[in-house]
C-alpha cells in the first residue's frame, strides 16, 4: 500500500485511525517479526516540556531509562531528578505552634470564611515588639522616662490592635506614603480617626504606642506586603518588576448600547424591589416573633401571679371549691391554637403543669367547635320554643290572608328536591345559557340559596310574552301527567326547570322532581287545580332534555319581557322557570313578581 | 532585536552567535559569564547569574548548563576553575541610542576586554569591579527583552506563555522577530533612562544596602527580570518541615534577608520573624484550607477553593507554589482559577501534601493548570492521586482532560507514569473480559483522557504497532512487567487510590456576568 518499501516507516504506512477499533496483543503474538528492527525505535513524542528544560541532563537521563525499558532493556537502576532538600526541622516545638485543636466532623466539611476572618488581627509583634511592650508594661515610655499616665498593662493584643490601626490608617490615609514621602499621620489625625470599632484599651493605649509607632515606621508596611498593583496602571516598568504580582485582569469590554442599559436599569429595580420585598418580610418575621416573645412573657407573668396568689391561699389556708386551685393555675379559655397543632399530629413539646388532678391540662380546654355547637342548639331550641308558641296561638284559626307568615308546615318527609335532568351517562356537551341575554344571565349569578319554589310562583314568574303562541312554551311529554283533562296549553303543564351553575362553570339543566303539587304553599290560594295532581314526576328522557334546551335557547326573546321574567334564586344554582302561562294576564305576572319580592 | 546591526567589536553581525572565549580573573568575572565549576566532583559549565560579597568572601550564583534551575545554587570563588576559558555573555543588540551611551561611556573606560563585554554591566554585582562601576546597565539580554513582554491580558493560563520563557541558544535565539521590536525597545530606552538617573558609580555594597535598595522601590539597581533568576528565599519552615525553595517567588522583597521564612501551615500566611510567627499561630483559627471538603477517604481529603472568594489563601497557596514550579506565573490575579487541594489529616488539622489548580473555563480544555506535591510530601505517590483526582474531576464533567503545558520535568514524568498505569490497566482488563479490541479513542474517553494524550503514551512505551498490514496495541512485557512490580509494592505497602464513589461534586456553574466580570 505505501511506496515506500522500507520496513523502517512501517508505522506510518498506513494513518491510525483512532475511532477504528485495534487488537490487543501480547508481545509473543505478534506474527510477523522482520520489522522488528524498525521498531528498536521509540518515535519522538512531542512531552509537552519545554525545548530548552527537555534537553537537561537529568530528565534526559530518565527518560532514556524509559525507553530502553520500553524497549525491553533490563535495568535495575533507578533514575530520578534530585531536588534540593526537605527535611523535618530541628527543634521546632509543633505542638506549641500547632495545638491539636482538630476534631472531624462525621460529614465533609463546608466552609467559607476567609482567611481575614480566621487570623484576628493582622498585626503580629516582632522581636522588637515584644521589648518595648516590656518596657510600656514596666512603666517607661519609648525614651525609657517613666510614663506619665496612669494605665497599668498593656497586653499583646491591644498593642497589636493599636500598631495594626496605625498600620491600617496610615495607608488608608496615605496610599502613596513611600512614594511622596508624606510626613507620617500626626496623633491627632489618628485619634480622630479611631472609632468604636476599636477596643476601650485599643483608646486608652494609643498615645504611649504612637511614639514607637512612629520610631518603627518607614516606608514599607511593618509587616511586610506582598506588592499588588491596586491602581489600573500598567506601566511598562510595573511590567518588568518581578515583585508585582496578582495584577486584575482587564474587564472583558460588554458593548453599551441604550437597550442594553435599559435593561441593566430595569433589572436594577427589580432586584431593589425584591430586595425590598425581602427585608420587609424579614422585618415582619422578627415583628411576630417579638410579639411572641411578649406573649409568652405576659403569660408567665399570669401563670407566676396565680402560682403565688396560690400560695397565699395556702399559707392563709383559705380552701376553694374542689378544683377551683387548679383552675387558677390554668387558663381558663387558652388559645385555640393548642388543640389546632395536636390536630396535625405534630404535638410541640408542652410543659405540662402538675395540678394535682390527673386530667390533661387539653381536657380542660373549651373548644370553640363546642362553643359553636352550643350556640347552635340554643337558637335551635328558641327557635323550636317560639314555633311551639306560635301554633299554640294559631290553633284552630285558620290564617286565610294572603301570603300568611305562618305558611303550613311542610311535610318533613317529602322535601323538595331537584334532579337531574340528563342521565348521568349521557355526554351532552355543557348546554348554552338558557337565557340569551347577557344581563339576565350575571343575574343567574347572583342569586342567593332560597329553597324551591312553589309550581305557582314558577309559572308566575316564568315570564312569558302573551303573545307568543303557546306550542312554543310547551314541551311536550315534559309533565309527566298528562292523563290531565286540561288543555294541554295550562299553565301547570310547563315543566319546572332549572339552570344549576356547577363545579367549573358548567351548566346543568334539571326538572323538578314529583312532589306535592302546592305543598309549599299550601293555604296560598291557588286557581290550579293543583291538588289533583299528586303523582311523581320523572325525571326527562334524554331526549326531551335535549328539546327542551334547544326550544329554550333558541327561542327569541320579546321585546320588555327582561323585568317581567320571574328567576328564583337556589344558592349558586340558578333556577328557572320554563313554562308557558297560558292566558295569564300581564298584570297578573307583575303582582307576583313584586310579591314574592318584598 | 535590531536586525543586523553592525558591531563593530563584534566581528560579524549578531546573528552569528558564538560566544567569545577568554581567560578571566576574579576581578574580571561578571554576570552572564559562563565559566566551569566543580559540581558534585565533575567539572559543569555554568552561567553566574548574580554576585555577592558574603561574609568578605566574593560568592557566585550559577545556573548549570543543561540542569534544572532548581539545582541553581551559591558558590564560592574556589569552586570556579579559572585556568580554563570562560565564555563572555553574547553581545547584545542594542538600538542606536543604545549604543551610542555605551559608546560614549567606553571611552572613558579603559578595558582589556572586547568593548562589548561592556555591555552587560550588572550595577547589582558586588565585587569591587571598577570597570563595572561607571556603566550603565541599560542592556537587557536577549531573554530578559523576552520575559519581560506581558503575559497576553486576557488568558487565564497559569503557566508561563512557553514562548516568552524559551532559554536563549534555542531556535528563536537568533531569529528576529520584527513583530517584537517596538515591544523592546519601549523597554529598553525606560531602562536606559531611568539607568541613566538612577545609577551613579558606585562602589559595591552589602546585601544589607542592596535589600535596603530593593525595598526603598529602586528596582533599578538591578535588571529586574535577572531579579527573578536568583532564589530570594533562603529556607521555608512549613509545619514540621523546613525546606529548600527551588525558584524565585515574589514573597515581599523584606524576605530576602531572612534566613527562614516562617509558612503558617493552614493559612499559608507568610513571616519573616519567629515571634511574629508564634503570634500569628496564637490567633490563626484555620485547620483546613477554607472551602468545602469534596473528597475523603482513609488517608487524604480533597478540599475546593474558589480563586475569587478566598482570594488570600489562593495567593498564598500561590506564593508558596511559586517557590516550587519554575513556570508558573504570578502576573495575574488568582479570580479566574479553582484550586484543589489534597490533605493528610491529623489531630492538629489538614496539612496541604498539594494541589493543582483548574480554569474555571478552560478553553483549551485543559483540566489542571499548575499542579504540585509540596516538596515534604514528594516521592510518596501523592502526585499520582493529585493526577488521578483531576481526571475523576474531568469523568464526572464528561469532558476529556489534559494537563496545561508546558510541563515540568518532574511534572512530565509524573504524569507519564500516572498514564502508563492506567493505560496498562484498562488494556489487561479487556483482555481478560476475552474480547481484546479497543480503539484509542475508546481508551480516552474509558480514562478521560484526550487521544492525543493516548497516542503519545502507546507510542512512548512502543505499544503502538504495525503488524499484518494493521495498527496493533501491544501489551509489551516490559510495560507488563512493571505494572507488575508495581503491584508487588503495592501489595506490600498498600495501595492509594482515589474513590470515586467517594467524591461529592458537581461541576461548579459560574454565571455570564461571573465571567464578564472576570470572576
Ligand atoms: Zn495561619
Amino acid at each position: 500500500m505505501s511506496t515506500r518499501g522500507t520496513a523502517g516507516r512501517h508505522v506510518r504506512q498506513r494513518k491510525l485511525n483512532t475511532k477504528q477499533p485495534l487488537h490487543i496483543l501480547r508481545e509473543d503474538a505478534l506474527e510477523d517479526t522482520y520489522d522488528d528492527e524498525s521498531q528498536r525505535n521509540i518515535p519522538q513524542v512531542e512531552t509537552g516540556v519545554e525545548k530548552g528544560e527537555e534537553i537537561e541532563f537529568h530528565l534526559q537521563a530518565v527518560i532514556n531509562a524509559a525507553n530502553a525499558a520500553a524497549l525491553g532493556a533490563k535495568s535495575n537502576q533507578q533514575s530520578f531528578i534530585p531536588t534540593p532538600d526537605a527535611v523535618k526541622a530541628k527543634g521546632v516545638k509543633y505542638e506549641d505552634f500547632y495545638p491539636k485543636a482538630f476534631s472531624q466532623p462525621s460529614t465533609y466539611i463546608r466552609f467559607s470564611s476567609t482567611v481575614e476572618d480566621c487570623i484576628g488581627v493582622p498585626y503580629c509583634m516582632s522581636e522588637s515588639d515584644v521589648g518595648f511592650l516590656g518596657q510600656l508594661n514596666d512603666g517607661k515610655d519609648v525614651n525609657g522616662q517613666p510614663r506619665k499616665d496612669k494605665l497599668s498593662q498593656c497586653s499583646e493584643d491591644t498593642f497589636e490592635e493599636v500598631m495594626n490601626f496605625f498600620e491600617e490608617s496610615s495607608s488608608r490615609l496615605q496610599p502613596f506614603a513611600n512614594v511622596d514621602n508624606a510626613p507620617i499621620l500626626a496623633l491627632e489625625e489618628m485619634e480622630r480617626s479611631i472609632d468604636d470599632s476599636n477596643s476601650v484599651e485599643a483608646h486608652q493605649w494609643l498615645k504611649p504606642i504612637y511614639q514607637f509607632w512612629v520610631l518603627r515606621k518607614g516606608s514599607r508596611p511593618l509587616m511586610p506586603t506582598i506588592k499588588v498593583r491596586v491602581l489600573d496602571t500598567s506601566s511598562e516598568a510595573d511590567d518588568a518588576d518581578p515583585y508585582i504580582c496578582f495584577r486584575r485582569r482587564e474587564v472583558r469590554q460588554t458593548r453599551k448600547t441604550r437597550g442594553r442599559d435599559a435593561q441593566v436599569v430595569e433589572k436594577l429595580k427589580k432586584l431593589r424591589l425584591e430586595l425590598e420585598q425581602a427585608r420587609g418580610l424579614v422585618q415582619m418575621v422578627a415583628q411576630r416573633e417579638q410579639l411572641n416573645k411578649e406573649d409568652l412573657e405576659i403569660s408567665r407573668k399570669v401563670f407566676e401571679e396565680r402560682r403565688k396568689l396560690k400560695d397565699v391561699k395556702v399559707n392563709k389556708q383559705i380552701i376553694g371549691e374542689k378544683g377551683e386551685d387548679e383552675e387558677l393555675l390554668v387558663n381558663q379559655k387558652p388559645a385555640p391554637k393548642l388543640k389546632a397543632r395536636q390536630d396535625t399530629g405534630q404535638r410541640p413539646a408542652m410543659i405540662r403543669i402538675r395540678s394535682g388532678g390527673d386530667r390533661a391540662p387539653e381536657n380542660d380546654l373549651v373548644q370553640l367547635s363546642e362553643l359553636q355547637a352550643e350556640a347552635e342548639a340554643k337558637l335551635q331550641q328558641q327557635i323550636e320554643s317560639k314555633k311551639e308558641q306560635h301554633k299554640r296561638w294559631n290553633d284552630h284559626w285558620a290564617d286565610a290572608t294572603w301570603r300568611p307568615i305562618t305558611p303550613p308546615l311542610e311535610s318533613l318527609e317529602d322535601p323538595p328536591r331537584w334532579a337531574p335532568l340528563l342521565f348521568p351517562d349521557t355526554a351532552y356537551p355543557s348546554p348554552p345559557p338558557t337565557l340569551p341575554s347577557e344581563g339576565s344571565r350575571d343575574e343567574d349569578v347572583e342569586m342567593t340559596d332560597q329553597s324551591p319554589i312553589k309550581e305557582e310562583d314558577t309559572s308566575a314568574g316564568a315570564a312569558v310574552a302573551d303573545f307568543e303562541p303557546e306550542k312554543v312554551f310547551h314541551i311536550p311529554g315534559a309533565f309527566p301527567i298528562d292523563d290531565d283533562p286540561r288543555p294541554s296549553f295550562k299553565r301547570d303543564s310547563a315543566p319546572a326547570c332549572r339552570l344549576r351553575y356547577g363545579r367549573g362553570g358548567r351548566c346543568y339543566l334539571e326538572a323538578r322532581k314529583k312532589r306535592e303539587y302546592g305543598a309549599i304553599s299550601a293555604g296560598v290560594v291557588s286557581d290550579s287545580d293543583s291538588d289533583d295532581e299528586m303523582d311523581d314526576w320523572h325525571p326527562p328522557d334524554a331526549e326531551k332534555s335535549f328539546e327542551w334546551r334547544v326550544l329554550a335557547s333558541v327561542r327569541p326573546r320579546p321585546e320588555g319581557m327582561t323585568g317581567e321574567r320571574r328567576i328564583h334564586p337556589s344558592g349558586d344554582q340558578a333556577s328557572m322557570a320554563i313554562g308557558a302561562s297560558g292566558g295569564q294576564s300581564r298584570g297578573l305576572q307583575q303582582q307576583a313578581s313584586a310579591g314574592s319580592a318584598s | 532585536m535590531a536586525p543586523r546591526t553592525d558591531h563593530k567589536d563584534g566581528g560579524g553581525g549578531s546573528d552569528e552567535r558564538e560566544p567569545e572565549k577568554g581567560h578571566a580573573t576574579l576581578a574580571t568575572l561578571r554576570i552572564g559569564v559562563k565559566a566551569m565549576v566543580q559540581k558534585d566532583g565533575e567539572k559543569r559549565k555554568a552561567e553566574i547569574l548574580s554576585m555577592q560579597t558574603r561574609k568578605g568572601r566574593p560568592t557566585f550564583y550559577v545556573h548549570y548548563d543543561e540542569f534544572n534551575k532548581r539545582l541553581d545554587e551559591w558558590i564560592p570563588a574556589e569552586r570556579l576553575d579559572l585556568s580554563q576559558e570562560v565564555e563572555w555573555p553574547l553581545p547584545e543588540k542594542s538600538d542606536t541610542k543604545n549604543k551610542q551611551k555605551t559608546n560614549q561611556q567606553s571611552k572613558n573606560l579603559q578595558v582589556p576586554e572586547p568593548t562589548k563585554s561592556q555591555k552587560r554591566p550588572r550595577t547589582v554585582s558586588t565585587m569591587s569591579d571598577s570597570r563595572d562601576a561607571s556603566a550603565t546597565p541599560m542592556d537587557l539580554s536577549e531573554e530578559s527583552k523576552r520575559s519581560s513582554r506581558r503575559p497576553s491580558m486576557t488568558g487565564g493560563k497559569e503557566n508561563r506563555d512557553p514562548v516568552l520563557t524559551i532559554a536563549p541558544g534555542d531556535e528563536f535565539g537568533g531569529t528576529p522577530q520584527p513583530e517584537d521590536e517596538s515591544l523592546v525597545d519601549l523597554v529598553d530606552t525606560q531602562e536606559a533612562a531611568a539607568a541613566a538617573k538612577a545609577a551613579p558609580p558606585h562602589l559595591p555594597y552589602s546585601r544589607e544596602e542592596e535589600i535596603e535598595k530593593l525595598r526603598t522601590g529602586g528596582s533599578m539597581t538591578q535588571n529586574q527580570t535577572e531579579i527573578s533568576r536568583v532564589r530570594n528565599l533562603e529556607r521555608i519552615q512549613m509545619g514540621t518541615y523546613e525546606i529548600e525553595p527551588w525558584y524565585f517567588s515574589p514573597y515581599p522583597a523584606e524576605f530576602a534577608d531572612s534566613d527562614l521564612v516562617y509558612i503558617c501551615e493552614f493559612c499559608l500566611c507568610y513571616f519573616g520573624d519567629t515571634t511574629q510567627f508564634g503570634r500569628h499561630r496564637k490567633k490563626c483559627t484555620l485547620l483546613h484550607p477554607p472551602g468545602n471538603e469534596i473528597y475523603r477517604d482513609d488517608n487524604v481529603s480533597f478540599f475546593e477553593i474558589d480563586g475569587r472568594r478566598q482570594r488570600t489563601w489562593c495567593r498564598n497557596l500561590c506564593l508558596l507554589s511559586k517557590l516550587f514550579l519554575d513556570h508558573k506565573t504570578l502576573y495575574y490575579d488568582v479570580d479566574p482559577f479553582l484550586f484543589y487541594c489534597m490533605t493528610e489529616r491529623t489531630e492538629h488539622g489538614h496539612h496541604l501534601i498539594g494541589y493543582f489548580s483548574k480554569e474555571k473555563e478552560s478553553a483549551e480544555g485543559y483540566n489542571v493548570a499548575c499542579i504540585l506535591t509540596l516538596p515534604q510530601y514528594q516521592r510518596k505517590g501523592f502526585g499520582k492521586l493529585l493526577i488521578q483526582f483531576s481526571y475523576e474531576l474531568s469523568k464526572i464533567e464528561g469532558k476529556l482532560g489534559s494537563p496545561e503545558k508546558p510541563l515540568s520535568d518532574l511534572g512530565l514524568l509524573g504524569y507519564r507514569a500516572y498514564w502508563q498505569e492506567v493505560i496498562v490497566d484498562v488494556l489487561i482488563e479487556r483482555e481478560l473480559e476475552g474480547t481484546p479490541m479497543m480503539s484509542v479513542e475508546e481508551l480516552g474517553q474509558a480514562l478521560a483522557m484526550t487521544t492525543n494524550d493516548v497516542l503519545h503514551t502507546l507510542q512512548n512505551l512502543n505499544m503502538l504497532r504495525y503488524s499484518a498490514k494493521n495498527h496493533v496495541v501491544v501489551l509489551t512485557e516490559a510495560a507488563v512487567a512493571q505494572r507488575e512490580k508495581q503491584r508487588e509494592k503495592e501489595r506490600v505497602k498498600g495501595r492509594r487510590v482515589i474513590e470515586g464513589e467517594r467524591l461529592q461534586w458537581r461541576p461548579p456553574v459560574f454565571t455570564a456576568a461571573a465571567r464578564t466580570w472576570n470572576w
